[in-house]
């Protein structure tokens, strides 16, 4: 009998990388939790999407969307598609997220957490269930500095945004479910984008920065310039969670998908080449000669988003929000250990794209995008 | 091994004891409109945008306007006048004579009797009214802030290029009556002064300039976000290539003499210089507010009448032109 997967975040940056993967390269009957405003798309459609054109008929029969919410009780499905997705499920990935890092922490929780606690108890009552796979991030770590171990989760350094936090709240209870859940945590770092093309399937914070520097409008940036900024492309890390959820699951497993060693630009390199290929990009903006952020303590960078904020200047108010809900994290260097991770994939590094080697094209995707996402 | 982003472009830049004689500012003098408003009464009328809690809270307390019937540029010559005796200096030394304005240019008569009205130069009033003799008398204008300094770096320039033994620089505006009085989160004052230079004088020489124009904010209205983005981040360069061209570190600094924009954009700044608040002469935020060229003349005169400057401390002069040009000047006292 083929494996049955049940997908949330099926249409986000890594999800829709995820699902064309194990339609591509398994015999796995696939079911997409899509969110209730894409009520009307169809499965063609998502397959055409994430195949290209035209996909495969068998490939196409295989994918089935359901149309739901992860923050609505029993998923917002249908009591009839529940009980079909608790009978069929042998797999579960859980990648629907709010990745806004400016949300208000309940807003951020009631989809992060209580949308996991939801999808959770679809878990616990899938009979077949034999892997449940959840999409987190390595910035659970917070504010916290040094080395970061797979081993570790608890800290009590706090959060630069509410995402970390309440992805950091949804790790804990699928620790509380592994009694009856066979789940595995995937910490992914920042994705950027596609390494062959640079498309951003949905911007996040980073590319939020990025178009501030286009603006003309990024002023200053916290941390230190020889800090790591960790990066990793959308398709480096779809591939590599596609084979640690396929062919290396363990339950109990939490593993840390980030950049290789050396596979890092620092802060003061990446703001340098981001003006560099900005201008490459996009001539008439090289032509105005933005001057690049200053790279300062959080301290100044505090005061000066403090003093736009106190001069209720809406522009640039809202530039230092896009840039302070993520920008204090490269103010609290981190390596994050990999050796579980290495000992799965020995090779990771040496397919996990460099950023150097794709970089410009994301930046390039994002100028010719004007950062809208992509369908 | 990354790349750099652009080359830099050619800018006025100078260290200038390798360039002839020294040159050194031997006479200031500054003159304040009589009326002083606080902020509670520009509020009242209308004259600020921002809340004027807002505004005391980043560093201002009063600004000085020119309401007075008398030409406003009596001001400027009577700090001239004021200069020129302070250094005893006679009348037939001065060489070139500067008048300096911030803005963008100087009203012509709303509707002129006859075209000649156009032609009646504040630069060769003041000539005359000082008593000048053999001195060029001309008007730079269209830096904002940064024309003052552009201006002694100007003058200092020619004073090495020939036998001239002075110049006189005066600098000053007065922003249309009932104009408002905020710009840009800064409280503006009206006000004259007067930088008298001489080739060959000891007391503040000239060490170094440095200036960058980055003309894409020439439209500023339009620009006006991006002028308050760029602002700090090419101010620390621009201070810091002056103290390179100087041959300094920070540490050798013993005072930042401010353009009198809010006292916290200096408090930024001086955080991302890694300098101590206490270098920048700062008190005179609050008492006169930000003027569009005189700030330096005002503070350094201020400086030195209070006895805060010895005999070969280094000063460094910044100061923001909308338009927009960023300058720094090092001078020892």
């Amino acid at each position: 009998m083929p494996e049955s997967l049940f997908v949330t975040g099926g249409t986000g940056m890594i999800g829709r990388d995820m699902i064309a993967r194990i339609l591509r390269e398994s015999d796995a009957e696939v079911c997409v939790l899509i969110h209730r405003r894409c009520r009307g798309a169809s499965s063609a459609d998502l397959a055409r999407a994430l195949l290209g054109a035209p996909a495969a008929r068998e490939q196409d029969r295989r994918l089935r969307l359901v149309a739901g919410d992860v923050t609505a009780p029993d998923l917002g499905l249908s009591a009839d598609e529940y009980r079909r997705t608790c009978a069929t499920a042998s797999g579960i990935l859980h990648a629907a997220a709010t990745t806004r890092f400016d949300l208000p922490l309940e807003e951020a929780r009631r989809v992060n957490v209580a949308g996991t606690a939801n999808v959770l108890a679809l878990a616990k009552g899938c009979g077949r269930l034999e892997r449940f796979g959840f999409v987190s991030t390595a910035y659970v770590a917070g504010r916290r500095t040094g080395t970061i171990l797979e081993s570790e989760r608890e800290h009590g350094e706090g959060f630069v945004n509410s995402y970390e936090q309440s992805k950091y709240e949804a790790e804990a209870l699928i620790e509380d479910s592994l009694n009856g859940v066979p789940a595995a945590v995937y910490r992914l770092s920042t994705v950027l984008g596609d390494s062959r093309t640079g498309r951003v399937a949905h911007p996040t914070a980073p590319h939020h920065a990025l178009r501030m520097m286009h603006l003309g409008l990024a002023s200053m940036l916290p941390g230190a310039p020889e800090n790591t900024v960790d990066l990793i492309p959308g398709d480096g890390a779809a591939c590599a969670l596609y084979r640690l959820f396929t062919d290396h699951f363990q339950a109990g497993q939490v593993l840390h998908l980030t950049a290789p060693e050396a596979g890092s630009y620092t802060l003061a390199e990446i703001v340098e080449q981001s003006y560099r290929f900005l201008a490459e990009a996009d001539p008439a903006w090289g032509a105005r000669r933005y001057p690049a952020p200053v790279i300062t303590s959080p301290d100044t960078f505090e005061l000066f988003v403090r003093s736009a904020e106190q001069a209720n200047n809406p522009l640039m108010r809202g530039a230092m929000k896009t840039l302070r809900h993520f920008a204090h994290q490269l103010a609290y260097p981190k390596r994050f250990d990999r050796s579980r991770l290495l000992a799965c994939l020995p090779r990771y590094d040496e397919d996990m794209p460099d950023v150097r080697s794709y970089y410009a094209k994301v930046v390039a995707s994002c100028v010719g995008s004007g950062w809208r996402r992509h369908a | 091994m990354p790349v750099k982003v652009s080359a830099s472009p050619a800018r006025p830049s100078r260290r200038f004891s390798d360039s002839g004689p020294s040159v050194g500012i031997t006479g200031l003098a500054y003159r304040l409109p009589r009326r002083r408003l606080s902020l509670e009464q520009l509020e009242a009328g209308g004259s600020i945008a921002s809340p004027a809690a807002v505004l005391r809270d980043f560093g201002f307390a009063h600004c000085h306007v020119h309401e007075e019937d008398a030409p406003f540029d009596d001001a400027l010559i009577e700090s001239g006048r004021e200069a020129l005796e302070r250094a005893a200096l006679p009348r037939d030394d001065v060489g070139l004579l500067l008048r300096i304005s911030g803005l963008a240019e100087y009203a012509p008569p709303a509707r002129p009797d006859t075209p000649l009205d156009l032609f009646r130069y504040p630069a060769a009033r003041a000539h005359h009214e000082l008593g000048l003799t053999r001195a060029r008398a001309l008007a730079l204008s269209q830096q904002g802030c940064s024309g003052l300094l552009s201006a002694i770096d100007l003058a200092a320039a020619s004073l090495r290029a020939s036998d001239e033994p002075s110049a006189l620089c005066l600098a000053g505006d007065a922003l249309p009556r009932g104009a408002c009085r905020e710009i840009m989160y800064n409280v503006m004052s009206d006000a004259g002064a007067a930088v008298l230079l001489q080739r060959g004088a000891t007391r503040n020489t000239l060490v170094s300039f440095h200036q960058q124009t980055r003309s894409w904010y020439w439209d500023t209205p339009a620009r006006e976000q991006e002028i308050l983005a760029a602002y700090f981040p090419v101010a620390q360069r621009v201070i810091t290539a002056a103290l390179e061209k100087a041959g300094l570190r920070m540490a050798d600094v013993a005072w930042f003499v401010p353009h009198n924009v809010s006292l916290r954009s200096w408090q930024i700044l001086a955080r991302l210089l890694r300098l101590p608040e206490e270098k920048v002469w700062t008190r005179n935020i609050a008492r006169v507010g930000h003027t569009v060229s005189c700030d330096h003349v005002i503070n350094l005169t201020d400086m030195e009448s209070e006895g805060a400057l010895r005999p070969g401390d280094y000063m460094v002069l910044f100061t923001f032109g909308l338009g927009a040009s960023w300058s720094c000047m090092v001078l020892r006292h």
